[in-house]
């Protein structure tokens, strides 16, 4: 544990600094608060932007102009919101089994013998250190989906049809 | 929690896990679009999130046996040392065949029974060991299965809505008379 001593050693050195000087350093040290980025919405990427037009006009056509392409573009900016938490969580996971690969993780379809009685221990393994993270990823995903779920709750209350009476 | 690496453009990937099987996959993904049958791309979009949840609740349950069932073994050792019953018995040989042996699970019912007890001690200790994850688990299997639920609700409520605006434009393209009437023969 740490002396008084040190520790306030430590609280006067501190005051001294000054922060990361080089341009890497200052770099780094913007990064720090960062842990996954899913707080942030989606960047404007061209790739994505191209992607949630494609479904914003999907949603448009299929419903056959009903919906206007505003509405269809919020609805399918949200969907690719939860698209992108899911897929992020999916690597998430791979990366983790990924790491229990070294002690004899095999893929399901190229097993040529069934799984051998220590595969329980690897997948428990496996299994604590995604936990955590999955529990994390879950809020996120839980977000976007109301969300999204709120902007298809404003399409149907703008079509104003719902509480008419026939 | 610690500094995850980014996937900043998450592609198209296949949801699976390389423990997962692809043709089971789109077996149960195929059966639930026929059975939803979605008409747009509001419906496909629920449909998707149903199959993506309903992947992620087998898969939660797969874990949560697995997390028990790696506990087994130091619940045996466990729930033997606390009967003081180690030392009769070749502690290596048991414990470690408890799972598989029928000989080593006769054994350990056997002096299970001597104390008024059976297997469901042994489960409920592995259990106790585990019960961190398992909580964890159970939590993320209630929330997609609220979510799952609450897909198929706004599937049902998007389809009403649709059915009654149909209705309504029925119901005031006939009241505009752009509609024939067909009169009843005997009328």
């Amino acid at each position: 544990m740490t002396s008084e001593r040190q520790l306030r050693a430590n609280r006067r050195n501190a005051q001294k600094s000054t922060g990361p000087k080089s341009r890497a350093g200052k770099k780094r040290a913007g990064q720090n608060a960062y842990r996954h980025g899913l707080g942030v919405g989606i960047l404007p990427d061209p790739d994505w932007i191209t992607k949630i037009e494609a479904l914003a006009r999907d949603i448009v056509d299929s419903t056959s102009g009903q919906i206007d392409l505003g509405q269809a573009r919020s609805v399918a900016h949200a969907q690719f919101e939860v698209r992108r938490v899911r897929s992020m969580s999916t690597a998430l996971v791979k990366q983790i089994l990924a790491g229990c690969d070294r002690s004899g993780w095999t893929a399901a379809a190229d097993r040529a013998v069934p799984p051998d009685d220590k595969e329980p221990d690897r997948t428990a393994e496996a299994v604590g250190h995604a936990l955590s993270v999955l529990k994390v990823f879950d809020r996120y995903e839980s977000r976007a989906a109301v969300r999204r779920d709120k902007a298809v709750q404003e399409i149907i209350h703008e079509c104003n049809c719902y509480n008419k009476q026939p | 929690m610690e500094r995850v690496k980014l996937f900043p453009r998450p592609s198209k990937r296949s949801p699976l896990l390389p423990t997962e099987l692809a043709e089971e996959y789109e077996c149960d993904r195929s059966r639930i679009e026929d059975a939803i049958d979605p008409c747009d791309a509001i419906e496909q979009i629920y449909c998707e999130d149903f199959v993506y949840d309903r992947l992620q609740m087998r898969r939660l349950q797969r874990w949560n046996l697995a997390t028990v069932k790696a506990e087994l073994a130091e619940a045996v050792y466990a729930v033997l040392r606390e009967l003081n019953e180690l030392e009769n018995m070749d502690v290596n040989v048991v414990v470690g065949q408890w799972c598989t042996d029928p000989v080593a699970r006769a054994t350990v019912s056997a002096i299970l029974a001597k104390h008024g007890l059976d297997d469901s001690a042994i489960e409920a200790e592995a259990l106790r060991r585990c019960s961190r994850d398992v909580a964890v688990i159970d939590q993320l299997l209630t929330s997609h299965a609220s979510r799952r639920d609450k897909s198929i609700q706004f599937l049902a409520f998007y389809r009403e809505m649709k059915a009654r605006q149909r209705q309504l434009s029925a119901k005031s393209a006939v009241a505009n008379g752009g509609v024939a009437r067909l009169d009843h023969k005997s009328t």
